[in-house]
């Protein structure tokens, strides 16, 4: 038998033996495909908000998945010496090809079958997200698919692979979760790294097992890379993703200035200032660009006295119709002793700069209109109002400006989680005037404007503003009773 | 005649436990070879060391002329592994597992399959695991002499089995015997005595002897010795085991039996001997007295 014949043959017979996992799991998608389906107009009733019950396969679907895994990787387990397969004439090579054949078939295939059928079927353009689907494939398989083989390979049975593989699921959900919740521009790099790493630390371990059967050694070495990997992934630098990222766009000298903008008329504060902190608003004028194509990321601000002690305080960045707005909390000692005297502020900033606009006109009756890089966008009422919304596959609509949609600016989505198994993301905006909005109009309405734009560009901007007084741009602490 | 198995000074270790020291044997080809020795003794490791299933820690095993550690799924296409240590795969039935293992073996015979399993009595319609022990025995002997392996390596195959079973794999392995040379362990001698034709003896981890069984036979006797003095010689020869002494006989083994060489040794060591028996002993007196030298020993 050649190696291939011999995986084939041994796939045929894991057919065979798992041929009730396999029904389980062809159900399991099916009614991932059933209840993801919705059509606009179902959106629209639900007064533009998706169906979330499909989201138990999100969870379902990966923990059958990596049991089947398990099993079918079980059925010739690598590690132990009492395995029948093991003194048959087993080619490793056809081994390993007969897995993956079958979790290429009864994973990969179906997850894909189901995401075009679920994307076609809710009325978006298959051709559009094509690329989008395999490259959601790629993930899967890399973050998941083959860290769980791998960790079946290192186990004999359901109950060695299951705390370890739950082990092993919360060590690369940790980045995971942080990738999902910092909605910075930058983070697609260290997820990119993070999805590396895990692809090849499980890869080597799943081949190195497969081809010398070293179990405790090979579990060591994935121990050991996996800690490495994590310490690699949590401290690298911003600066080193932002020079990846430049370096692959293309990184060109920005058209643009940030300036120090003017302090804001200090309203009369009815709180008793904080006896801890005193929070400063320092402006940040854009100049030269549209301020709304520039959003910024981990923005590091340093503050300097003459006499040379430095402060980097906690800084949040709000949008402004100008720029950008950071609100610095001193500690109150510092303040009062620097308040009125000369500052140095030392800015440094990662930019990214959006363009390539595109202009498209959705009508304001809720017929849906699909954006390129945006997706099918439309009105949908709610209670006594009408809300904007759009929908994507397999990531969150993307940026877009309009006057008449309030979006929150400069704001290109999360990344999301690596495995996305219900595709289609839906994303809803208030429009402006809620007043002028009503459900049933009085006269036909202008068709409402949207332009889309991607991000064009990445520049690392540092800023340094001599003889800043605080005082003059100081605020008061926010009124929590109001 | 060469040898199709052999190994050099093939040591394992498992941390502070020495479980094979420096074995060093062969089997000749068309050889039944019995590895005999109590339960710890080390032989399932050896057979296991020889399969590859784990690597020695030192010395080596040619096994059908490759390293052992070298053994890759090619080579079992010309070799056979029965243990009662393996997981066969349970969900299978007799008839899928017949099939299932056809086409990796380009000498299987089919029609030998088919006279096995009808010899064996065994149901082709029922998954394995749902067999009994003998029955899975039977099932894998079938599963590995179905293509006429050139090498057969068997792990205690009548451990715990009926009498009838034991039989009826026996006669199976006599059957291949010529074409196949077959490696069995044992602790069973009454079993090995009656198809074995080279012996192998372990204990604790060490090699005690390996020779032909007709030699190994030969070789020990049960000797009585009447004395008209009774009086124990001194020292005491080594190859003399378990002396026992009644005023007038001493009875010991020998385990290097030469007609004129003991019978010399014997008349010059004692004194007024009036009569010398030399008796053979089976097999299963001899593993019972060097089982029983060595805890002596120990």
């Amino acid at each position: 038998m050649t190696t291939l014949q011999q995986a084939l043959h041994i796939f045929r017979k894991d057919v065979r033996e798992f041929r009730i996992e396999l029904g389980v799991v062809f159900l399991l998608t099916l009614f991932l495909v059933l209840v993801n389906v919705q059509t606009w107009e179902t959106m629209q009733e639900r007064g533009g908000f998706s169906l979330d019950d499909g989201e138990i396969f999100d969870v379902l679907l990966p923990l059958v998945w990596g049991l089947l895994i398990a099993r079918v990787i079980h059925a010739e387990a690598l590690p132990g010496d009492r395995h029948f397969w093991l003194t048959r004439p087993y080619s490793r090579a056809g081994l390993i090809l007969a897995k993956a054949l079958f979790i290429a078939a009864f994973v990969n295939l179906p997850l894909f079958v189901a995401q075009a059928l679920i994307v076609s079927l809710d009325g978006l353009p298959l051709t559009a997200y094509i690329g989008s689907m395999l490259w959601n494939q790629i993930t899967v398989t890399v973050v998941f698919l083959v860290p769980i083989a791998a960790v079946a390979s290192l186990t004999r049975n359901l109950a060695q692979f299951l705390p370890v593989a739950v082990l092993a699921t919360a060590v690369i959900a940790l980045p995971v979760l942080e990738a999902r919740y910092l909605q910075e521009a930058l983070q697609w790099v260290r997820a990119s790294i993070g999805t590396v790493l895990v692809g090849s630390i499980a890869g080597t371990v799943l081949f190195l097992q497969y081809k010398r059967r070293k179990t405790l050694r090979h579990a060591l070495y994935g121990a050991v890379a996996t800690f490495a990997g994590l310490v690699f992934y949590l401290t690298f630098p911003q600066s080193a993703a932002f020079a990846i990222q430049s370096t692959l766009s293309g990184g060109r000298d920005a058209q643009f200035a940030l300036k120090l903008g003017q302090r804001r008329p200090l309203a009369t504060s009815t709180t008793t200032p904080n006896r801890y902190r005193q929070l400063v608003e320092i402006p940040i004028i854009v100049e030269g660009a549209d301020p709304r194509n520039v959003s910024m990321d981990a923005p590091q601000l340093t503050f300097r006295t003459l006499s040379g002690v430095t402060r980097r305080p906690w800084t949040e960045t709000a949008v402004r119709p100008q720029g950008f707005a950071h609100i610095v909390a001193f500690e109150r000692e510092f303040y009062d002793a620097a308040s009125n005297s000369p500052v140095t502020v030392h800015a440094e900033y990662y930019l990214t700069q959006y363009g390539n606009e595109q202009s498209a006109e959705v009508p304001p009756d809720g017929t849906p209109v699909f954006i390129p890089g945006l997706g099918q966008c439309g009105t949908a009422p709610n209670y006594d109002r009408r809300l904007f919304m759009c929908r994507s596959a397999f990531r969150p609509p993307g940026s877009f400006l309009s006057e008449v949609v309030t979006t929150t600016r400069n704001f290109d989505g999360w990344l999301g989680p690596p495995i996305t198994i219900s595709p289609v993301k839906a994303r809803t905006y208030e429009l402006a005037g809620e007043g002028a909005n009503p459900i049933a109009p009085a006269a036909p309405e202008p068709p409402l404007r949207i332009v889309s734009r991607e991000p064009v560009a990445y520049f690392r901007y540092t800023l340094d503003v001599p003889n800043v007084r605080l005082s003059d741009f100081t605020i008061a602490e926010p009124n929590r009773e109001q | 005649m060469s040898d199709v198995l052999t190994t050099h000074d093939l040591s394992k270790r498992y941390r502070k436990l020495l479980a094979l020291d420096k074995l060093s044997f062969s089997v000749p080809e068309g050889s039944v070879y019995g590895l005999l020795g109590p339960n710890g003794a080390g032989k399932t490791t050896a057979l296991k060391l020889m399969m590859n299933l784990h690597p020695p820690t030192a010395g080596e095993a040619q096994v059908l002329g490759v390293d052992s550690r070298k053994l890759e799924g090619r080579h079992f296409e010309q070799i056979g592994y029965v243990s009662e240590n393996q997981d066969q795969p349970g969900w299978m039935k007799l008839s899928y597992l017949l099939n299932y293992l056809k086409p990796f073996y380009p000498t299987w015979d089919e029609k030998r399959a088919k006279e096995l399993v009808s010899q064996f009595r065994l149901p082709l319609d029922r998954p394995i695991k749902h067999f009994s022990r003998g029955m899975q025995m039977k099932a894998s002997l079938a599963a590995s002499l179905a293509y006429n392996p050139k090498l057969l390596i068997l792990d205690e195959p009548f451990s715990g089995l009926d009498p009838l079973t034991r039989e009826e794999l026996i006669e199976a392995l006599l059957e291949c015997a010529p074409q196949t040379s077959i490696v069995v362990s044992s602790h069973d001698l009454a079993d090995i005595e009656s198809f074995a034709s080279h012996i192998g003896y372990l204990d604790k981890g060490t090699l005690g002897f390996s020779e032909e069984l007709a030699v190994l036979t030969g070789r020990f006797r049960e000797m009585e010795v009447t004395l008209s003095e009774p009086a124990l010689p001194a020292p005491w020869p080594a190859h003399w085991l378990r002396p026992e002494a009644s005023p007038a006989v001493v009875r010991f083994i020998e385990t290097h039996f030469d007609p004129e060489r003991t019978f010399g040794e014997i008349r010059l060591l004692f004194r007024g001997v009036t009569n010398i028996e030399a008796n053979p002993m089976p097999l299963r007196s001899i593993f019972v007295t060097l089982a029983r030298t060595s805890q002596v020993a120990v």
